[in-house]
């Protein structure tokens, strides 16, 4: 065998996880390898062509926050975007676009191509060397390629051992007919990493010409949209696509009925356990058999192509059934398929044998992030990309390593969740899976995350300047609302109008805009008062008034855990010598091994009594003070 | 360290009881609840001393107080620590225990004070183990009471209300989360009723807990009846001993007497008061607005009336201010009348109280009267952790009610619902989140 070359850092796998690992690991100083098995596949959508969407826009705005790429491209290839929930809480506010599909793919690849430090190499990894001590000291490739590195990142998606279902017919393949990767997961398991099975699926591509678009309902882009990256100024993006809204109907669902005989997940053929929150069309008519539609949302590809994607109508009953169920919709009659619904099985972990760092718990170097985690979504994928490149950077260089507390942000509070809990199903984000929601806004990612963005080389001098800048506005405008007192004649009318109960006496301006009928821009107004404030910073310096009682009841609820995660579990620890610990917890802690006692509080089955007697072993044996 | 508080004496009746509060908030609150005779604030007490005075609810008096002051390190726990001590009945000194934690305290965990001392350093390296021992022992204990109250009629209640604030929250976070498939708009009117119905459901349960201290803690027990009726001669009958000064000048009892007595079954917590009707001596009429708040409070009135006199006006007139609460009549006097008590809707008990040596009779009409709830259906075995737990559900529920109707989001209002959802979560000991996010995958067709 022979070493074809040295790295840092190999990231296995150029999809949007492996991307985001790859491009952090490279800028903060590490020469690092990207392995793909198709470089035509780099950054590649093999299912919705969108980016963003509630609570996954949220993780895109805080991917850009630290310094990552996908906001970026996500702007540079939107063809349409909207903010979603606008008629909602701020909270719930997300942004999503609409993405041309090839290009996306090679904005990705030339961002890779132009980073320095930046290998990208076409060849399936088939093997990660490790010394007897479990470091990382290099992969093999299927043709008996040795590279070294330090540390490596897995990034494997849907590829390993994929298996590809249309009707009954199976067969090894990853997404998009590429050729999936073979051999990885035996030597995975030769490592004792133990590997589970789960599946996703995509809907059918059909022809544009074949929709009769009359019968279906169109959905604009946003008048002015805001885009993802918070270096992008509003309205900056293209936004002239146009999606449709088609509905399934009674016959459809006859039709689904009568043949989920020929589903190989009706028929027991897959395994895998599916996503809870995608439901195939044949799982959403089983399951709610009461509704009499379901929505179908037309939606293109790209700028350069006719290819019309269908989300909602993920399925993987045989093409005969497809195009018939198709057929049934309003506007599809005549509809012509292109590539055809399946479903695709593949190996992944469950991610409870992570640390924080999404570092192997029990191996050196050794990383992970994305669907083989146990996630599904170019989101989530992508969010633990960046955390996991990060990570196997520092880890090369040896510096210290970042876990983000799930008070900052939405990835941190995804990356919990999978190595606290483990996952079941594909693990989608959602806002409710938070429990600090109303902090963690998409429009204040910048201000909880580009600090440590900074921290870890990820953000430019220039940008920074501009952050510190925004922040100096924001915190100026809120001081100069709490100090200004406004007399009952001076908004009268205002307060009038709107509906709302007169002053008796002067009252601040903060609280004034507390009230929830009162707009900070008609207070400005009327108060000829000049906040000096740009683009989305009002509306920030707005919410963050009207929210502030609410977050700090939400903080003061949650203060308990952030006490015990500041008390850290040393790795050594040996559950059994700790006297007074129930047999259940000593199981538990030993398996997952908790990084602190916040942690160890969030394992089911751990009581606070257990908590108790750890807080009390850890100061006997001098590990905190 | 957040404050903790609890009863360190034993659960049991007995002369004087202790509370004690410990953590940074502990001087604060007992600032709050106790004012001192000598009206010195409990901020401004050193360590190491005490002030005699009351403590409050906030509405009423309480009970008299020896409150004594530790400042930190130099306490048991290494921090600031006040001790109330207090007269020793379970359900006063409960309730000034409730009062400290509404003010912000949190109930003391198993072991948790000695916890404290041995992280605060009071306490060697060598007893770390004990320490475990303690909370290893303390939790036992604990989790088979709370394993009880899960398994029994308190835990498929509460299951009932916290998965009705499930499925709400489900529907709300679903709604909140879902852009694509469009779900109808959620009424707030609905969410409002819905909400309302939970909180209702909520605060009967603390209040029946109030029946449920009456069965462990004692009847609330007043003695009415106009004067020399013989009011004090029934006390002395129950309590046997001279208890009260009997004397047959009306309006001899000015005070409330309080005396604890055992009969039957069923402890009473027993008041007597001044003969209720007006009067133009000041000292008597505050004896007589005193009866009138013990009656306000009381789980049983006796009603005394003179079998000599016969059933006046005035009585008829008491006994309608008796309603809503169970009542005895106790004809009295029967040495000295052979007069039938009145055809009334109450239990009777005819006695001569000054002669009489057993009260058998009384037992078996109080047995009909809260035999039953000692039963299958009324009081629930909350203990006040749990009652607490309640309360501050009930609160943020209507934190969450008052949002919705002032015009506010509703993210802001499923906070507060998580708000709820935590606190009865601690009961349960069970995470809510996860229940949601499963109700959200169960209940409602997610889009994409």
């Amino acid at each position: 065998m022979e070493q074809l070359a040295e790295f840092d850092v190999a990231v296995i796998g150029a999809g949007h996880a492996g991307i985001e690992a790859a491009i952090a690991s490279a800028r903060r100083g590490c020469k690092t390898a990207l392995f793909t098995i198709s470089l035509d596949q780099i950054g590649n959508m093999p299912c919705n062509p969108s980016i963003g969407g509630s609570a996954k826009g949220h993780l895109v705005r805080e991917i850009d926050a630290l310094g990552g790429v996908m906001g970026e491209a996500g702007d540079a290839c939107c063809i349409q975007m909207r903010m979603l929930n606008l008629s909602k809480g701020v909270s719930v506010h997300s942004p999503r676009a609409q993405e041309d599909r090839s290009a996306y793919h090679l904005y990705m690849k030339k961002k890779c191509e132009d980073t320095p430090n930046l290998f990208i190499i076409q060849n399936e990894v088939v093997d990660i060397c490790m010394d007897e001590n479990n470091c990382v000291t290099g992969i093999r490739t299927r043709h008996g390629g040795l590279f070294f590195c330090k540390a490596a990142v897995i990034c494997s998606g849907t590829f390993l051992n994929g298996m590809v279902y249309i009707g009954k017919t199976g067969e090894q393949s990853g997404p998009d007919s590429c050729l999936p990767a073979r051999y990885l997961s035996e030597n995975l398991a030769k490592h004792k990493i133990e590997l589970r099975r789960f599946k996703t699926g995509t809907p059918c591509r059909v022809h544009r010409r074949s929709i009769d678009f009359t019968k279906l309902q169109p959905q604009y882009g946003d008048p002015d949209p805001q885009p993802f990256s918070f270096l992008a100024e509003r309205g900056s993006v293209r936004n002239d696509a146009v999606c449709y809204i088609a509905n399934t109907n009674p016959q459809t669902h006859q039709i689904i009925r009568e043949n989920l005989g020929e589903s190989p997940l009706y028929s027991g053929v897959i395994h895998g356990v599916g996503p809870r929150y995608c439901p195939s069309i044949e799982d959403k008519v089983t399951r709610f058999s009461e509704r009499e539609r379901h929505q179908i949302f037309v939606e293109p590809t790209g700028l350069h192509t006719d290819e019309m994607y269908l989300q909602g109508f993920s399925t993987s009953l045989p093409e005969f059934v497809q195009i018939k169920m198709m057929r049934s919709v309003a506007g599809f009659e005549q509809i012509e398929i292109m590539r055809p619904a399946y479903a695709i099985e593949y190996d992944c972990i469950n991610p409870n044998c992570l640390l924080h760092t999404l570092a192997f718990r029990g191996f050196h170097g050794l990383y992970a992030a994305g669907q083989f985690n146990g996630t599904s979504g170019y989101e989530e994928a992508a969010a633990q990309g960046l955390i996991a490149g990060i990570n196997a950077s520092a880890y090369a260089l040896g510096e210290e390593e970042l876990s983000l507390s799930r008070k900052s942000s939405y990835i941190g509070t995804l990356i919990d969740d999978l190595v606290t809990k483990g996952t079941q199903d594909p693990y989608r984000m959602m806002t409710a899976r938070s429990e600090y929601r109303l902090s963690l806004r998409h429009s204040n990612a910048d201000a909880r995350l580009t600090g440590i963005g900074r921290q870890y080389r990820l953000i430019s001098d220039e940008r920074w300047a501009q952050f510190t800048a925004k922040t100096q506005r924001i915190e100026h405008a809120i001081e100069t609302l709490k100090n200004t007192t406004v007399q009952p004649d001076a908004v009268a009318e205002y307060l009038e109008q709107i509906g709302t109960t007169p002053l008796k006496q002067g009252l601040k301006l903060d609280a004034l805009l507390r009230r929830p009928q009162v707009q900070l821009h008609d207070i400005t107004k009327i108060l000829s008062l000049d906040l000096d404030l740009r683009g989305e910073e009002a509306a920030e310096v707005s919410c963050r008034i009207k929210y502030e009682q609410y977050i700090a009841r939400q903080d003061q609820q949650n203060a308990h855990f952030e006490h015990l995660e500041h008390i850290r579990l040393p790795k050594e620890i040996d559950y059994l010598a700790v006297h007074g610990l129930s047999s259940e917890a000593v199981e538990k802690l030993g398996n997952v091994r908790p990084e602190n006692l916040a942690h160890a509080a969030r394992i089911s089955g751990i009581s606070p009594a257990d908590i108790s007697i750890l807080m009390t072993y850890l100061k006997a044996g001098g590990y905190h003070d | 360290m957040n404050t903790i508080a609890a009863i360190s004496t034993p659960d049991a009746a007995g002369g004087i009881a202790m509370i004690r509060i410990s953590g940074e908030d502990a001087i604060r609150i007992s600032d709050e609840i106790f004012t001192a005779a000598n009206h010195v604030k409990v901020t401004e007490m050193r360590g190491y001393t005490c002030a005699y005075g009351t403590v409050s609810d906030g509405q009423e008096a309480l009970d008299d107080v020896v409150l004594t002051v530790f400042r930190a390190p130099h306490s048991y726990t290494g921090e600031d620590t006040v001790e109330i001590t207090c007269h020793g009945g379970i359900y006063l000194t409960k309730r000034i225990l409730m009062t400290v934690y509404l003010h912000g305290a949190e109930p003391a965990a198993p072991g948790e004070f000695t916890k404290r001392a041995f992280l605060n350093g009071k306490l060697t390296l060598s007893q770390a183990e004990s320490v475990m021992d303690l909370i290893q022992a303390d939790s036992a204990s604990a989790l088979r009471v709370a394993q009880y109250a899960k398994e029994g009629r308190l835990g498929r209640e509460m299951r009932g209300i916290s998965d009705e604030l499930v499925d709400l929250m489900s529907a709300l976070a679903y709604w909140l989360d879902d852009a694509e498939e469009c779900p109808p708009e959620l009424e707030r009117t609905t969410l409002t009723a819905k909400l309302n119905s939970i909180d209702t459901k909520l605060r009967e349960m603390s209040a029946r807990y109030q029946d449920g201290l009456v069965l462990r803690n004692g009847i609330r027990t007043v003695l009415l009846g106009k004067p020399n009726a013989g009011k004090s001669s029934v006390m002395n009958w129950l309590c046997g001993t001279n208890r009260s000064i009997v004397t047959d000048i009306a309006g001899t009892t000015r005070d409330v007497i309080t005396e604890q007595v055992k009969i039957g079954e069923f402890t009473l917590l027993l008041s007597d008061t001044a003969g209720l009707r007006e009067t133009d001596n000041t000292i008597e009429s505050i004896g007589i607005s005193q009866a009138y708040q013990a009656l306000d409070q009381a789980d049983l009135v006796l009603y005394v009336a003179d079998a000599n006199v016969g059933m006046t006006d005035e009585d008829t007139e008491l006994l309608e201010k008796c309603a809503g609460h169970h009542t005895v009549l106790i004809w009295n006097k029967t040495d000295l009348s052979d007069a039938a008590p009145p055809e009334m809707p109450i239990p009777v008990v005819q006695i001569a109280a000054i002669y009489e040596k057993s009260t058998e009779q009384l037992a078996a009409v109080l047995k009909d009267l809260f035999g039953q709830s000692a039963g299958a259906s009324g009081a629930i075995p909350l203990n006040e952790r749990q009652n607490l737990l309640i309360l501050r559900a009930s609160e943020a529920v209507r934190s969450g009610i008052e949002a919705a109707e002032s015009g506010n989001e509703l993210d802001m209002m499923y906070a507060d619902l998580e708000m709820a959802a935590s606190y009865l979560r601690e009961i349960e000991g069970e995470d809510v989140t996860d229940d949601v996010i499963d109700g959200v995958f169960s209940k409602f067709c997610v889009g994409k």
